[in-house]
């Protein structure tokens, strides 16, 4: 099954898709494994795995700085698509089902690999999509290259109309609704035009709609979650295993809350 | 024999190097840049205003010099285009202010720029006093720490200064946090970018900005009956001093253009900001162009004694003349740069910028061995150097 069809699937059997963001090699890189298996038992339906990099100028602070603490302790393109790759594996082993790792990054240091080899990396890895959100799709084709992974479109609040038709029929496994006009961070209360913002979104480009940016509080999921198909929260757990004694508990105990309140029927 | 000025194509690219690699936020924000300064560009009421601007807010068209004493000691008549001698010291204010017309012609009532030195920061702070508008100016810790007189310069001129706290807290991440600035206030806000960088329409709008330069020198060798230089000579930071001076005279192609890069400590050190001679192409502020940057495509910090040749890409239209081989670029080091600058100083009377220095210091390289006249942008004073300059001089 295409990673395509199991999101419609999920979509048209009425779950909310719970997306967490990890940045790789954080808080270690040998954290990186054991998180991505404690995120998919608490309730992942697919997880994405960001890069870090030296100047993430979509990133608020938090994600900038874990982004620093990664790279310093080693963390890199080629351990994350391992750690995707050993996390499939041991998954399939346990007669898990799959829980799909799309790649989350900043264009250079995928360019930096080279399209080639990241393309051949990512199919043997089962990466199931790819995220650049400095990568506009009129230059995709930077990317393009045998066995590269879907790439995801994004919107934000002050796409117009007719850019949104667009997106609609550049395509892509879903879509990325960046649900503020600003940087990636949890913010305590998000304004009350996003829910009609995520609902244009999914009308006017026909794809499945997840929201990201500002998504901090299971309180925030009745307000969202029935205007789109799902949420993505990356900050906010970064700030949770700040400091965690326990990273993979503290995963647990973040994303469980999440779950639970958008499994509830409304 | 002329032939026609490269521009980007319908992406933004020249060449390979350029583009928009942006947020999608941004994408509404820079077509309507885009749109807004294609109209300005062929309205003649709006060059009528920059031209105006560029005349008595600064002083354009600024000499042609001919330094005698200069051209004596390296051999060949040497000619300087007194950059140095606009309205706040350096050839930034030239851009600021057609992008501050442009803005205001947008309705937009918030100016935002980067600033490494304070140069840009100081030029956007003044053409925002001038028009009236709000001004933010975004500063690296450390910039502002090394930088104390230009932060009081802006603030007196009623510029809020915000200091960038990330990374390695210069010129690299003012950047950063200015583009976060803009992606977050970006239906009320303009933001006046300082070079020749970041994504299109930036480096060709901030280009024909600074062409005043280059188009003033050819018209001011043709009055003395002077012809075309065989050399045209700048240094390169970002290289909106280079590209303002080459864009004009590129359409000539027996004109070599030779563009400096800051070597810091050497070019086979860690501490340069060659990024020309050592980078490889990569994507750093919305552009693809060249880069210093390690195998996994972090970004590495340059190092450079001029704090305005200090950062680790290029405009990416330099990239396309270099990759094309339309230009030349070399580097020189700290050292060099030291040199020409005492040099220049006690020959001329003229105190050059650290950044003009570089330029200098290739001309000095090639004394006994030039062919030809050479024009030379001299991009800013040295006035704002004196400091460092002592330091490194005296250890004071």
């Amino acid at each position: 099954m295409t990673f395509t069809d199991f999101v419609s699937q999920r979509v048209a059997s009425g779950r909310k898709l719970l997306v967490p963001y990890l940045c790789a090699g954080y808080p270690t890189p040998d954290h990186t494994v054991p998180l991505l298996h404690a995120l998919a038992e608490a309730g992942a339906d697919f997880i994405e795995l960001g890069i870090p990099f030296s100047d993430p100028l979509a990133d608020g602070p938090v994600l900038q700085a874990a982004s620093l603490v990664a790279l310093k302790a080693g963390a890199t393109l080629d351990k994350a698509l391992e750690a995707a790759a050993t996390f499939r594996a041991e998954r399939a082993a346990a007669g898990h089902p799959e829980v799909p790792v799309a790649l989350m990054g900043y264009t250079n240091p995928f360019l930096a690999m080279g399209a080639e080899a990241l393309g051949r990396k990512a199919q043997a890895a089962g990466i199931a999509a790819l995220l650049v959100p400095d990568l506009l799709p009129e230059i995709w084709d930077h990317l393009a290259a045998p066995g590269m992974p879907p790439l995801v479109p994004f919107a934000a609040p002050n796409t117009p109309e007719a850019r949104l038709e667009e997106l609609g029929r550049i395509g892509g496994p879903f879509l990325y609704a960046v649900a503020v006009l600003g940087v990636t961070g949890a913010r305590e209360t998000l304004s009350a035009s996003v829910p009609a913002f995520l609902a244009r979104t999914k009308a006017k480009t026909g794809l499945p709609v997840l929201a990201g940016f500002g998504i901090s509080r299971p309180e925030q999921v009745p307000d969202l979650a029935p205007a789109c198909d799902g949420l993505i929260i990356g900050s906010a757990l970064a700030k949770a295993l700040d400091g965690a004694a326990d990273p993979v508990q503290a995963a647990k105990d973040f994303l469980i809350p999440f779950r639970v309140a958008m499994d509830k029927k409304p | 024999m002329t032939r026609p000025l490269s521009q980007p194509d319908t992406r933004g690219f020249f060449g390979a190097f350029g583009g928009r690699f942006v947020p999608e936020t941004l994408k509404p924000a820079l077509d309507e840049l885009t749109a807004a300064y294609a109209v300005a560009k062929d309205d003649p009421g709006f060059q009528a205003e920059f031209a105006e601007a560029l005349a008595t807010y600064s002083c354009h068209p600024t000499p042609l010099y001919h330094a005698e004493r200069l051209s004596e000691f390296v051999g060949a008549p040497v000619y300087l285009k007194r950059e140095d001698l606009n309205h706040l010291g350096a050839h930034k204010v030239n851009n600021a202010l057609g992008q501050i017309i442009l803005a205001k012609r947008m309705g937009k009532k918030r100016i935002i720029a980067e600033t490494g030195a304070g140069q840009h920061g100081v030029a956007t702070a003044a053409v925002a006093a001038r028009f009236g508008l709000e001004c933010e100016v975004h500063m690296g810790e450390e910039d502002i720490r090394r930088q104390k007189l230009n932060v009081r310069r802006m603030e007196l001129m009623g510029a809020k200064v915000r200091p960038a706290l990330s990374g390695s807290r210069t010129l690299k991440d003012a950047t950063n946090e200015a583009i976060r600035d803009w992606v977050a206030n970006v239906e009320t806000t303009f933001y006046l970018i300082g070079s020749v960088v970041g994504p299109h329409p930036y480096p060709a709008m901030v280009r024909d900005f600074q062409s005043c330069i280059g188009r003033e020198a050819l018209a001011q060798l043709e009055a003395r009956g002077l012809g075309l230089p065989t050399y045209a000579v700048a240094c390169v930071g970002g290289g909106s001093n280079a590209m303002g001076l080459f864009h004009p005279l590129s359409a000539h192609p027996e004109i070599q253009l030779i563009g400096i890069e800051a070597a810091g400590e050497g070019v086979d050190t860690e501490r340069h900001a060659a990024t020309l001679t050592k980078g490889r192409p990569g994507v750093l502020h919305g552009a693809m162009s060249y880069l210093l940057q390690d195998t996994e495509g972090q970004v590495i910090e340059a190092h450079s004694i001029s704090a305005g040749l200090d950062y680790p890409g290029i405009g990416p239209e330099h990239a396309h003349f270099h990759t094309t081989e339309r230009a030349r670029y070399e580097s020189a080091t700290d050292a060099e740069a030291l040199n020409a600058f005492e040099t220049l100083s006690r020959l001329e009377g003229i105190i050059p910028a650290f950044e003009s220095s570089h330029a200098l210091a290739w001309v000095l390289r090639n004394k006994g061995k030039l062919t030809g006249p050479v024009l030379l942008c001299l991009s800013g004073r040295g006035d704002k150097d004196m400091e460092e300059y002592l330091l490194k001089k005296e250890g004071k």
